[in-house]
């Protein structure tokens, strides 16, 4: 009550006329000015406007990741989930498996081809896709080796087991970059008249040499 | 300038509120291409290729590079699903099998002879009319393929289009180098 009497008081003093505006509630009086009316507007809603399309921004970008993060250390789960769900769900699992797979490549880590391995499959050719990274490289590597790998990163080493396969990859890759530089230098070779042959040797041997401090440094 | 303020507000707003919207479907992943309609075509050609790849591996180990040769070209034969149905990791597979079969057949030229050019056709067969590297993420088994290539072409004489080949091939293992360099130094 008091504070309404003050209010009616401030409005019959010119001097404090200012102050209402900040603490006005929503109905504004009709008498105001429209300049009061859209400083009222601006600093009644121009924060709310603010932090609406915020938090839209915010939630609808943290939706997913919320409902992603939810489960993904049991896969053994979400997979007996996907059986009982639509088609579309399969399709979603067997994007977000093939996600993580590719960042757990990428990560050095060898896969394996066992239960949850029919999405494994799907990259399931690559038995050696470390080991075998290479252009002009040789046969695959047998499966022991991708087997013993499975066994470290069970075995709870993981990040060794990791290390050594990222490392494998490295120097696979580095014998590939190095393979493809005698190739193509010997091909420079019969075309001396040719800058551009020069130009793409001199490219592939920095890059040979790149390669190689890479791997002699990670083993 | 104060009459514009609340509409600068709001389409400042409006610009901010979509761009978080995008940054985070980016990052929640709604924004990665749709998946396949039939990946299970995906999965049984992967179950199948890798059993052939062990296949193989036990075939050559007992010196039976003729049975592997025949064990890759009768998986070359089959029908394959194609990238629309199954997703493009159906084009890598498919390189990763006409790489190994072209290696084995240029290292083993005394079983079942091919020529160069016939060796050549195959790789432009796994790689398709009007192959481009961007065509596909870059991968080892790509990066193999076109390698392969440029041998193929060297032998023909074809120099400066083994050149290209082998160019495109070492530009894919640069960058497959840095992304697992990358990856260590995170």
């Amino acid at each position: 009550m008091e504070s309404t009497d003050v209010l009616s008081r401030d409005r019959s003093q010119p001097g404090v006329r200012a102050l209402p505006e900040l603490v006005r509630p929503m109905n504004i009086p009709a008498e105001s000015s429209p300049c009061a009316q859209r400083l009222f507007a601006r600093r009644r809603f121009g924060p709310l406007l603010w932090a609406l399309t915020l938090g839209v921004g915010l939630l609808s970008g943290c939706a997913k990741k919320t409902s992603e993060s939810a489960a993904p250390e049991a896969p053994g789960e979400d997979w007996g989930r996907a059986e009982r769900d639509s088609e579309s769900s399969v399709e979603e699992l067997e994007r977000r498996l093939g996600a993580e797979e590719r960042r757990l490549r990428s990560a050095g880590v060898a896969l394996p081809t066992g239960p949850s391995g029919a999405v494994a499959g799907s990259n399931a050719g690559a038995p050696s896709f470390d080991a075998e990274t290479s252009a002009g490289a040789p046969e695959s590597e047998p499966a022991a080796e991708e087997m013993e790998s499975v066994e470290d990163v069970g075995g709870g080493d993981r990040g060794t087991a990791r290390d050594r396969r990222r490392c494998t990859n490295v120097c696979d890759l580095s014998r590939s970059i190095c393979d493809l530089e005698a190739q193509i230098c010997s091909l420079a070779e019969r075309h001396v008249d040719d800058r551009r042959y020069s130009e793409v040797c001199e490219r592939a041997s920095a890059d040979c040499r790149v390669a190689q401090e890479a791997c002699n440094a990670c083993t | 300038m104060n009459r514009r303020s609340p509409t600068l507000a709001l389409v400042l707003g409006l610009v901010l509120g979509g761009l978080l919207t995008y940054g985070g479907l980016h990052l929640g992943g709604r924004l990665a291409p749709p998946a396949p309609p039939h990946p299970e075509l995906l999965m049984t050609l992967g179950q199948t290729l890798d059993a052939e790849h062990h296949r193989v591996d036990l075939l050559l180990d007992k010196g039976d590079v003729a049975g592997a040769i025949a064990g890759l070209e009768g998986l070359r034969a089959a029908t394959w699903p194609s990238a629309e149905e199954a997703g493009e990791t159906v084009v890598v597979l498919r390189h990763d099998l006409y790489g190994r079969l072209l290696r084995l057949r240029i290292d083993n030229p005394e079983v079942d002879p091919r020529g160069p050019s016939e060796l050549l056709a195959i790789a432009d067969e796994a790689l398709g009319a009007g192959f481009a590297v961007g065509d596909v993420e870059g991968n080892a088994f790509t990066a193999r393929l076109l390698g392969i290539r440029g041998e193929l072409l060297e032998k023909l004489g074809r120099d400066e289009e083994a050149l290209g080949a082998y160019e495109q091939a070492l530009d894919i293992n640069r960058a497959l180098l840095q992304d697992a360099l990358g990856q260590g130094g995170s």
